[in-house]
């Protein structure tokens, strides 16, 4: 056991209790511990009340997302020793309607993901689950930095045009939609468009690009949706000029 | 009963903390931007009026306040140029005819398009002064 401590102010809401508070742990501190090694410790061994979220430890799940000192995290990656001296301020993750002190309610979250159809849409679907359909190295290079996304949600609390508009698709699941829009082997870009472009589509993003700041998997969210409106640009003009031409 | 606690960046976002200020400043360098257009297109607007109108204005941009604000206009405009060439490659596709453009080059590209219209603006301005 160490013998240093830092000091947790970490965000509690009963919502059968009244408003929200801060309540201050101390835990002990170790260099490779991370803020959700600390929480750990405080619901093993000092308050069992405290509720987060958490699943993989390393990165890959996406649930254990929260405000380290104002900063959207992820908590198993946010280390201690680069918060020291402390106080280590823990907020649940800003935008999200908070259900009980760390978790937030993500249903809003998930409606947006099923909006944009994340998953390949074939027409001519036959329902033979045998079909291979191949990709090269180089088509799968175009879309293969936006799916790296883990669905951590980080960008949406960092976003503030989430923070003002409710309908705001957002970033995660507007490069998702770019994602599979860039896939050689996807054929629902016009079903996928008809969302993207509407009003909370991407012409709502202004390119604050705090997205892709605070974005762990380096998706770069606000990147994709400036090529999905280059490319909702570029349609448009090629419509406009060539009336004659099918709507593909 | 289940109450969630509504917890939206809201209108204030930009007072949040210092990398919001530095965008929400740099979207109002726009403003300065404006201000300069519309300045310079009542000095065109002046021209077509007498020598004495015109030269009247032309003394009002050269007003120590009005230089003052030229320049941070200037410092603005330059500051806006450059955040927005740095994250030009981020909005453009990765890739042209199936290869990889670097994100250097599309910023060098910028960065030299912009110096050679400079540079031809310079040399008319110079041509137009010097007949
Ligand atoms: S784009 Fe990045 S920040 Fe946003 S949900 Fe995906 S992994 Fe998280
Ligand atoms: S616990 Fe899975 S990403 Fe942090």
């Amino acid at each position: 056991m160490s013998d240093t401590t830092v000091q947790l102010e970490v965000f509690r809401y009963r919502p059968d209790n009244g408003g929200p508070t801060y309540q201050s742990y101390e835990v002990p501190y170790h260099d490779d511990w991370v803020v959700l090694d600390a929480l750990n410790y405080v619901k093993n061994y000092i308050d069992g009340s405290l509720s987060f979220r958490w699943s993989c430890r390393m990165g890959v799940c996406g649930s254990c997302g929260m405000q380290v000192n104002g900063e959207p995290s992820l908590t198993c990656a946010a280390f201690l020793r680069d918060h020291m001296p402390g106080p280590i301020r823990v907020e649940p993750l800003v935008n999200f309607p908070v259900e009980r002190d760390l978790v937030v309610d993500i249903n809003g979250f998930m409606e947006k993901l099923d909006h944009v159809k994340p998953y390949l849409v074939r027409e001519d679907d036959d329902g033979d689950l045998s079909a291979e359909y191949v990709q090269t190295p180089t088509q799968l290079d175009r879309y293969k930095q936006f799916s790296m996304c883990i669905n951590c949600m980080l960008c949406y609390a960092a976003c503030p045009v989430i923070g003002r508009v409710d309908d705001f698709i957002g970033p995660a699941a507007l490069a998702l939609a770019q994602r599979y829009n860039l896939d050689s082997r996807d054929q629902g870009k016009q079903m996928r468009q008809d969302v993207i472009f509407q009003n909370e589509g991407i012409w709502e993003c202004t390119f604050v690009g705090e997205c892709s700041e605070v974005c762990p998997k380096h998706v770069d969210p606000a990147g994709a949706i400036q090529q999905a409106k280059l490319e909702g640009a570029f349609d448009y003009y090629k419509r406009l000029l060539t009336p004659w031409a099918r709507r593909s | 009963m289940n109450r969630p606690l509504d917890r939206r960046l809201g209108w204030t976002w930009w007072t949040r903390n210092g990398s919001y200020f530095r965008i929400f400043l740099r979207e109002a360098t726009s403003a300065f931007i404006l201000a300069e257009v519309v300045l310079f297109m009542l000095l065109i607007h002046k021209a077509g009026q007498d020598a004495e109108t015109y030269l009247a204005y032309r003394d009002f941009l050269w007003h120590p306040l009005m230089v003052v604000f030229h320049l941070v206009a200037f410092a603005f405009a330059l500051w806006h140029t450059i955040s927005f060439f740095l994250i030009a490659p981020s909005a453009l596709p990765s890739q042209v005819a199936g290869r990889r453009i670097p994100a250097a080059f599309i910023m060098g590209q910028q960065f030299a398009g912009l110096a050679a219209v400079t540079l031809l603006l310079f040399l008319w301005v110079a041509w137009v002064g010097a007949t």
